[in-house]
C-alpha cells in the first residue's frame, strides 16, 4: 500500500497451551500461525474470518494483550514485541480497542464520565478541568448529545448502540494512531449496525487513525475499509483491496465465503448455494500443507504436503495458495 | 450528578432494603442496638463502666442480691418487695433522729426511728443496718433495736455494742436476733418452732402458733417501725444509721450475685458485641477479599501458595485453637479480636471470591482496562473489587452474628475478657452461680435475648441484601 | 402452492412483568400455505420470537393475555387444552428449531436418543424403533449415523444444528418454526444449513415459519415476508414483491440498511430506537422514527391496506383518501 507503514507484523504466531488433565502433556493450539501484514497510516483494514479462525487472537496479540509466541510487531519503526513497563504504557496510549460486547466492556459501577476519564487519568493527561473538556468533547464526537444527559449515566441505562458509542469514545480519547475493533457491531441490531460502523469510519478518516476491523460479516467490510484480509485456521489466506477481493476473490476459501453470503434477493430461495461442505479444522491438530485442502475443490497433491507460499498475484493482492504459485 | 447514581449510593441501598420486610425488621433492630450502644458510651463512659462493673468499695451494698427485674411482677401476679432505704443522715420522711443529753453523765442518747410501709406479697430478701459513728478508743456506743409490727407488737431485737465506727448489722442472718425473736414468740405461743423459721419471716410475717409450727408465714402488711436507741459516751460522739430492707426485685434488669445491676452489662454489651462482630467480620472479609483477588489475578505460584495456605487453615480446628490461646494468655477483648481475625483471614471465603475473580479476569471490561494501560494495582482496586463487593456484602453482614456468638461463647467458657461487662460474661456468671437451677431465669434470658436480637438483626439484613444483590432470589 | 396449512387470526400474547404488561404479540394475523415459507423479520425485541412461542404454545409462566385463533388444517387449536395441545399438536404437527439450538441439546444424553425422544414421547414409539428412526433422520440431514451414539460435545456446531433439525423433523410435522436457526454459525456452515432446509422443503412439501433478524438471509427461504415492528406485522408481502419493492417506511429503511456484497448502494440507518412494548407510542408505533409521519399517524392506529393482491401494508400513507 502507498504511504509509510505504521504497523508491520512479521511472521507473528500465538500458540496457546491447552491442558487436558493433570498428567496428560499439554496440547498446543495454534490460534495464529505465522502471519505477515503491513498497515499504513490512516488505513482501515478488515480482518474477516469464521469463529475460531484466530482473527480475534491476532487482533489482541498485535495489541500486546496476548504475549506473542514468536514473530515481530513493529510499530512506528519500533519493535514493540517485547516492550514492558513505561514503554508498553506508551504503546497502550498509541493503541485502542473496541470490543464485541458493549455491556461486558463497561465497568457497570462507573458512570460514563468516569469510564471515559479513566484512560486520561491513567496516562496523566491534563488537569481535572481539561479532562472534563476532553470527556465532553469525546461524547460529542460520538454524538451522545446532549452530553450532560449521558455523562452521568451508568452503563445499564444505555442501549447497546449507545454503549458501543461510549466504547468508541473510550478507544479514541487518547488519540491513538491505531485501533482494533473486534466485531464491534455483531451484537447490535441491524438498523444500529450501519449507524455505528458509519460513525467509526467517519472518526477514523477524520482523525487519520489506522484501523483493524475484525468481523465475520464480509458484506459490511467494503463500506468501511480499504483492504480486506481473509483469515482461515490461523493463517491470512488472502490480502487485497476491498472491492477487488469481493469482485474477484482468488483463494478458494475466499470464493466459498463470498458464495455463501446472500444479498436480499427473491431468487435466492430457488437455488442452492455453491459452498464447500465441512467445517474449519481444529487448530490443535491442523491438517498438514494447506489448511483448507480437505474442503478445497481444487486440492492438489502439493496442497496436502506443503504449506502454500504467499504469492503476490497483482500489486497489493496477495494470496496464500498453490494454485497461484509460479511453476 | 447523584440522581442517576442513587442506586449505587447508600441512600439507594437503604431505600431498596426498606422494600423488603426482612430489611425493615433488620434495620429496626439494628437501629435499636445502635441507639443502645450510643447511649451506653455517652451515659456510662468506658472507664466508668469498668469501675461500676468491678463494683469495688461496696458501691452496690444497697442493692439486693440476685433480684429479678421489676417487670417480673406482671408474670407472677404478685406485688414483689422493692428495696427500702432509710438513712438518718438524710432528712427524709420516715426517719427521725433525736439526741438527748443525759445531764451530769456526759453521755448522750441518740434515738433514731424508721417508719415504713410494707404492703408487698412477699417478705424482703435481706435486712441490714449500717452504722456511722465517730467514736474513738474503747467507748463504743451501745445500741438497742426495737421492732414494731403493724399489729402494734413491740419486740426488742438486740442489744449490742458497736465493734467499729462503721459497723454493719446483718439483721436477717443474725443468730442473736433470731433467738430473741423466737423466745419472744414462744413465750406467746408455746409450740415447737419449725426449723424453717427465719428472722425475716418472724419480722414480716403474721405470727401464730400454727405458722410457727409450720414455718409458713403470710406477710403482715402495714406500717412498720424500727427504733435504734443508742447510748454514746461522749458529747462529741454522734451516731447515724442506715436501714436497708432489701427487695426481691430491682430495676429494669435485676441484679446479679454481687448486687450489680444487670443493665450495665446488658447496655454495655451492645457496643462491645457490635464492635467485635462488625470489626471481625469487616476486617476478615476485606482481608480475605484482597488475598482472594491477588490469588485469582496473579495466578501462578502466588495463587498456588495462597490456595495451599487456605486449605491448611481450613483444616486447623478454629475454636479449639482459639480456646487454647485464651486459656494460656488471659487476653483482653481487642487482642482476642486480633487473634480471631488472624485465625480467619485464610478462611473458606477465599475460595469463592477467587473463583469469582478468575471469571472476572476474562471480562471484556478488564481487558479494555488493560488495553488503555491500567496497572495491576488499579485493575484490582478500581475494577475488580468494586465488582465483587456487592456479592460479598451480604456475606459480611451475615457473618457478624457468628463473631458475636463466638465472643459470647468464649466469655461463657470463661475465656473472654476478664474485666469488660459483656453478654457472654453475664451468662457465664449466671451459669456458675446456678441461675437456672435456682430459678433465676432473667439472669440468663436477658443477655441471651440481646444476643438473639443481634443475630436476628444481621441475619435479616443479610437476607434482604442478598435479595438486592442477587436478583434471582427476588422472585422467591 | 396448495391450500392453507396454518392460519393465524388476531393472535395476542402479553406478558405481565413488574414494570407493566409487555405486548409482545399484538393482534397478528397471517396465512401459511402448504409448502410455503413465511419469513418473519424484525429487530430484536419486536416480538418475533414470542410469535413463534405463541404458535407452538411454549409459554413462560408470566403470561398475561393469550388469545386469538390458530387454525391448523381447519381446526382451531387454540380451543384445545394444554394437555391436548401437547399430545396432539406440539411436535407432531408443529415443531420448532430453537434459537441457539447448539446449546439446546442436553449435554449428558446421546445425540441419537435426543433425536428419538419426540417419537417416544409424542407418538409412544418403542425405544428401539425410535432410535433406528433417529439414525435414518441423522443421515438425512447429512450427519453420519455413527454420531447417534455420541454426546453433543463431540459434534461440531454445524453437526449439532443438523441434529436439532433432525429432531424437529422426526415426528413428521406439517409446519416447522425456525427461530434464528443459524444465529451462532459461520457463513459457510449457514449456507450449508440453508441448502439442507431448501432440499428438505422441496422433498417433503413442508411449511416453514422462518424467524430472523437478517433480511438478506430471509431471502434464502422466504416465499412470503412479514415485517414485525413493536409486536405487530406492519408489512406482509410475497418475496418477489417485498425484496424489490417494500412499501412500509420501516421496511424500506430496514432494506436500505442491509449491506450488499455485490450491488453498490448507499447504506442508511434508522435513527432512534425501537419503542418499548409496555408503553408503545399511540397511533402508528413507528411514527416517532418515520420520515413521512403525518398528523393522523400520531393519533390513530393505521389500517391494514392491501396495496396489491397479497401485499398488505399497515400504514396511513396507503389508506384510501389519506
Amino acid at each position: 500500500m502507498a504511504g509509510e507503514a505504521l504497523l508491520r507484523v512479521e511472521n507473528l504466531s500465538k500458540w496457546f497451551e491447552v491442558r487436558r488433565g493433570l498428567l496428560a502433556p499439554p496440547l498446543t493450539l495454534r490460534a495464529v500461525d505465522g502471519v505477515n501484514f503491513e498497515l499504513a497510516r490512516g488505513e482501515a483494514v478488515s480482518l474477516v474470518g469464521e469463529s475460531g479462525s484466530g482473527k480475534t487472537t491476532l487482533g489482541k496479540t498485535v495489541l500486546r494483550l496476548y504475549e506473542p509466541t514468536s514473530g515481530r510487531i513493529v510499530f512506528k519503526g519500533k519493535d514493540v514485541t517485547k516492550l514492558d513497563g513505561k514503554e508498553l504504557l506508551w504503546y497502550r496510549r498509541e493503541t485502542g480497542l473496541v470490543q464485541q460486547d458493549p455491556y461486558g466492556a463497561m465497568p457497570s459501577f462507573m458512570t460514563v464520565y468516569r469510564i471515559l476519564e479513566e484512560p486520561l487519568i491513567i496516562h496523566k493527561v491534563g488537569t481535572r478541568e481539561e479532562r472534563r473538556e476532553m470527556v465532553f468533547k469525546a461524547l460529542e464526537e460520538v454524538r451522545l448529545t446532549p452530553v450532560e444527559d449521558f455523562a452521568f449515566k451508568y452503563p445499564h441505562m444505555l442501549s447497546g448502540g449507545q454503549l458501543q458509542r461510549v466504547a468508541i469514545a473510550r478507544a479514541l480519547i487518547l488519540r491513538p494512531s491505531f485501533v482494533v475493533a473486534d466485531e464491534p457491531v455483531s451484537m447490535l441490531d441491524a438498523s444500529v449496525r450501519v449507524e455505528i460502523l458509519t460513525l467509526m469510519r467517519e472518526l477514523q478518516e477524520k482523525l487519520g487513525i489506522s484501523f483493524i476491523y475484525i468481523t465475520h460479516d464480509l458484506s459490511t467490510t467494503r463500506y468501511f475499509s480499504e483492504r480486506i484480509f481473509i483469515m482461515y485456521a490461523g493463517h491470512i489466506v488472502e490480502k487485497a483491496p476491498s472491492k477487488e477481493l469481493v469482485r474477484e476473490p482468488l483463494h478458494p476459501y475466499s470464493q466459498a465465503l463470498i458464495n455463501a453470503i446472500p444479498d436480499p434477493d427473491p431468487e435466492n430461495r430457488k437455488r442452492l448455494r455453491n459452498v464447500p461442505p465441512g467445517e474449519p479444522p481444529s487448530l490443535i491438530n491442523p491438517p498438514p500443507g494447506c489448511r483448507f485442502h480437505p474442503r478445497c475443490p481444487y486440492a492438489m497433491d502439493v496442497c496436502r504436503r506443503q504449506e502454500p507460499p504467499e504469492v503476490e498475484v497483482k500489486s497489493g493482492h496477495v494470496v496464500k495458495c498453490w494454485l497461484y504459485a509460479k511453476g | 450528578m447523584s440522581a442517576p447514581g442513587a442506586e449505587y449510593g447508600l441512600k439507594g441501598v437503604v431505600r431498596e432494603l426498606l422494600s423488603y420486610k426482612s430489611g425493615i425488621v433488620g434495620l429496626a433492630i439494628l437501629a435499636l442496638l445502635v441507639a443502645i450502644s450510643v447511649y451506653a458510651i455517652v451515659a456510662i463512659p468506658y472507664e466508668e463502666a469498668i469501675r461500676l462493673w468491678r463494683g469495688q468499695e461496696a458501691m452496690w451494698i444497697d442493692n439486693p442480691r440476685t433480684a429479678a427485674p421489676e417487670w417480673v411482677e406482671i408474670f407472677v401476679g404478685k406485688k414483689l418487695p422493692r428495696t427500702i432505704r432509710l438513712d438518718s443522715r438524710v432528712r427524709e420522711t420516715g426517719v427521725s433522729k433525736t439526741v438527748i443529753d443525759l445531764p451530769g453523765t456526759g453521755m448522750r442518747k441518740v434515738l433514731i426511728e424508721y417508719r415504713f410501709r410494707f404492703d408487698y406479697d412477699e417478705p424482703p430478701s435481706e435486712l441490714n443496718i449500717f452504722f456511722f459513728s465517730n467514736y474513738t478508743g474503747s467507748s463504743a456506743p451501745l445500741v438497742r433495736l426495737v421492732w414494731r409490727k403493724p399489729s402494734g407488737e413491740e419486740i426488742e431485737l438486740l442489744r449490742y455494742g458497736l465493734r467499729a465506727p462503721d459497723d454493719k448489722l446483718y439483721v436477717s442472718i443474725s443468730d442473736a436476733v433470731l433467738s430473741n425473736l423466737v423466745s419472744y414468740y414462744v413465750s406467746k405461743y408455746p409450740v415447737n418452732v419449725s426449723e424453717r423459721v427465719t428472722v425475716l419471716k418472724l419480722l414480716f410475717g403474721k405470727v401464730t402458733g400454727k405458722s410457727l409450727e409450720s414455718g409458713d408465714f403470710e406477710v403482715e402488711k402495714g406500717d412498720y417501725k424500727l427504733t435504734v436507741e443508742a447510748t454514746v459516751f461522749s458529747k462529741d460522739v454522734d451516731l447515724d444509721a442506715k436501714l436497708v430492707v432489701y427487695g426481691t426485685v430491682h430495676g429494669i434488669a435485676g441484679t446479679d450475685h454481687l448486687r450489680r445491676p444487670l443493665e450495665i452489662p446488658l447496655i454495655w454489651g451492645a457496643p462491645i458485641a457490635l464492635a467485635f462482630g462488625l470489626t471481625a467480620s469487616l476486617v476478615t472479609t476485606f482481608l480475605q477479599m484482597i488475598i482472594a483477588v491477588i490469588s485469582g489475578w496473579y495466578g501462578g505460584w502466588v495463587d498456588s501458595l495462597i490456595q495451599r495456605v487456605t486449605e491448611l487453615y481450613m483444616v486447623i480446628p478454629f475454636l479449639p485453637f482459639l480456646m487454647l490461646i485464651s486459656t494460656f494468655y488471659k487476653i483482653d477483648i481487642w487482642i482476642l479480636l486480633a487473634v480471631v481475625i488472624i485465625l480467619s483471614i485464610f478462611g473458606g471465603g477465599i475460595k469463592g471470591t477467587r473463583a469469582l475473580v478468575m471469571q472476572l479476569k476474562e471480562y471484556p471490561y478488564i481487558e479494555a482496562a488493560k488495553a488503555y494501560g491500567a496497572s495491576d494495582f488499579r485493575i484490582i482496586f478500581f475494577y475488580i473489587i468494586p465488582k465483587i463487593l456487592p456479592p460479598v456484602v451480604p456475606g459480611l453482614v451475615g457473618a457478624v452474628p457468628g463473631y458475636v456468638f463466638l465472643e459470647a461463647g468464649l466469655a461463657f467458657l470463661g475465656l473472654g475478657d476478664p474485666f469488660l461487662p459483656t453478654w457472654g460474661k453475664v451468662i457465664n456468671e449466671a451459669y456458675s452461680n446456678g441461675a437456672l437451677y435456682r430459678g433465676l431465669y432473667y439472669w440468663v434470658v436477658e443477655p441471651a435475648a440481646m444476643l438473639m436480637l443481634t443475630a436476628f438483626a444481621f441475619a435479616f439484613l443479610g437476607f434482604a441484601l442478598d435479595k438486592i444483590v442477587n436478583p434471582r432470589l427476588r422472585e422467591l | 402452492m396448495g391450500d392453507v396449512a396454518l392460519s393465524v387470526r388476531g393472535l395476542r400474547l402479553y406478558y405481565g412483568t413488574r414494570k407493566g404488561v409487555v405486548r409482545a404479540v399484538d393482534n397478528v394475523s397471517f396465512d401459511l400455505r402448504r409448502g410455503e415459507t413465511l419469513a418473519v423479520v424484525g429487530e430484536s425485541g419486536c416480538g418475533k420470537s414470542s410469535l413463534a412461542r405463541a404458535i407452538i404454545r411454549l409459554l413462560p409462566r408470566n403470561v398475561h393475555t393469550y388469545e386469538g385463533q390458530i387454525i391448523l388444517d381447519g381446526q382451531d387449536v387454540m380451543k384445545l387444552s394444554d394437555e391436548e395441545f401437547r399430545r396432539s399438536v406440539q411436535w407432531t404437527r408443529i415443531s420448532m428449531v430453537f434459537q441457539g439450538a447448539q446449546n439446546s441439546l442436553n449435554p449428558v444424553l446421546k445425540v441419537g436418543f435426543q433425536i428419538a425422544e419426540p417419537l417416544m414421547i409424542h407418538k409412544g414409539m418403542p425405544k428401539e424403533e425410535a432410535l433406528a428412526e433417529a439414525r435414518k433422520y441423522l443421515r438425512m440431514v447429512g450427519v453420519h449415523e455413527s454420531f447417534a451414539d455420541r454426546y453433543p460435545f463431540e459434534l461440531s456446531g454445524g453437526m449439532k444444528q443438523r441434529a436439532v433439525i433432525a429432531m424437529a423433523l422426526i415426528a413428521r410435522p406439517q409446519v416447522v418454526i425456525l427461530d434464528e436457526p443459524t444465529s451462532a454459525l459461520d457463513v459457510i456452515t449457514q449456507a450449508n444449513i440453508m441448502n439442507l432446509l431448501k432440499t428438505i422443503r422441496s422433498e417433503w412439501g413442508l411449511s416453514y415459519i422462518f424467524i430472523t433478524h437478517d433480511i438478506a438471509l430471509s431471502s434464502e427461504l422466504a416465499d412470503k415476508v412479514a415485517v414485525m415492528y413493536a409486536g405487530q406485522i406492519v408489512e406482509l408481502a410475497g418475496a418477489d414483491e417485498f425484496y424489490t419493492n417494500p412499501q412500509h417506511p420501516y421496511a424500506q429503511k430496514l432494506m436500505a440498511s442491509v449491506p450488499s456484497l455485490r450491488a453498490d448502494k448507499k447504506l442508511e440507518f434508522i435513527p432512534g430506537a425501537p419503542p418499548s412494548l409496555i408503553n408503545p407510542p399511540p397511533g402508528c408505533r413507528f411514527h416517532p422514527r418515520c420520515p413521512y409521519a403525518m398528523d393522523v399517524c400520531r393519533r390513530q392506529e393505521p389500517p391494514e391496506v392491501e396495496v396489491k393482491s397479497g401485499h398488505v401494508v399497515k400504514c396511513w400513507l396507503y389508506a384510501k383518501g389519506g
